[in-house]
């Protein structure tokens, strides 16, 4: 082989090894593009679940927040009122029950008794769970 | 990504050609969708 010869294949040996090397260098970083995404992706798993519960959180809280001011808006002057329907439904259902006895018949049979006695005891009952369930804190 | 966009173009091909590009640059866009998603989308309140 003549040195001019020797000087080619020199030549193309040194090129070859830039090639090699640039492939090695690709190997590795095709590598390190593969494990970022593996461990990224679970950081990307947790980011969605975080945000999921943020949602989440937040249309509950409107929702709390909703009813919470219908609460503060109505118990009590519908407390109130409930008390002065019980009394006033007493007064007349025990006028009912002097009226029935005076005829001689059973209070049933007097109409709307027996719809006012049932709505007696669902108002009692309604009094009964309001003051047990208030709310537990202020918004 | 950077990186990969360089060797590359050193190399001459495309950079979906380098295994894991695809993959890294579909992670780099949910990623940014999920950093974006976050800042919009924090807790109303505090507990």
């Amino acid at each position: 082989m003549n040195k001019r010869e020797l000087s080619k294949v020199f030549s193309k040996l040194s090129r070859e090894e830039v090639n090699l090397e640039s492939h090695k260098v690709e190997l590795g970083l095709a590598q390190d593009l593969q494990n970022v995404a593996k461990t990224m992706s679970k950081t990307l798993d947790t980011a969605n679940k975080v945000v999921d519960a943020s949602i989440k959180v937040n249309v509950a809280l409107k929702k709390v927040e909703k009813d919470s001011m219908f609460y503060n808006k109505n118990a009590s002057i519908t407390y109130e009122k409930v008390t002065q329907d019980l009394k006033y439904l007493k007064i007349l259902m025990d006028k009912a029950s002097s009226m029935a006895k005076e005829l001689g018949v059973q209070e049933e049979n007097i109409d709307g008794y027996k719809k006012a006695s049932d709505l007696f005891l669902d108002l009692k009952n309604a009094a009964k769970r309001m003051t047990t369930n208030t709310l537990e804190f202020n918004i | 990504m950077d990186k990969a966009s360089s060797m590359a173009k050193e190399l001459g091909v495309q950079e979906e050609n380098i295994d894991g590009y695809k993959k890294a640059s579909d992670l780099f866009l949910d990623l940014k969708n999920a950093a974006k998603r976050m800042t919009t989308n924090t807790l109303e309140f505090n507990i």
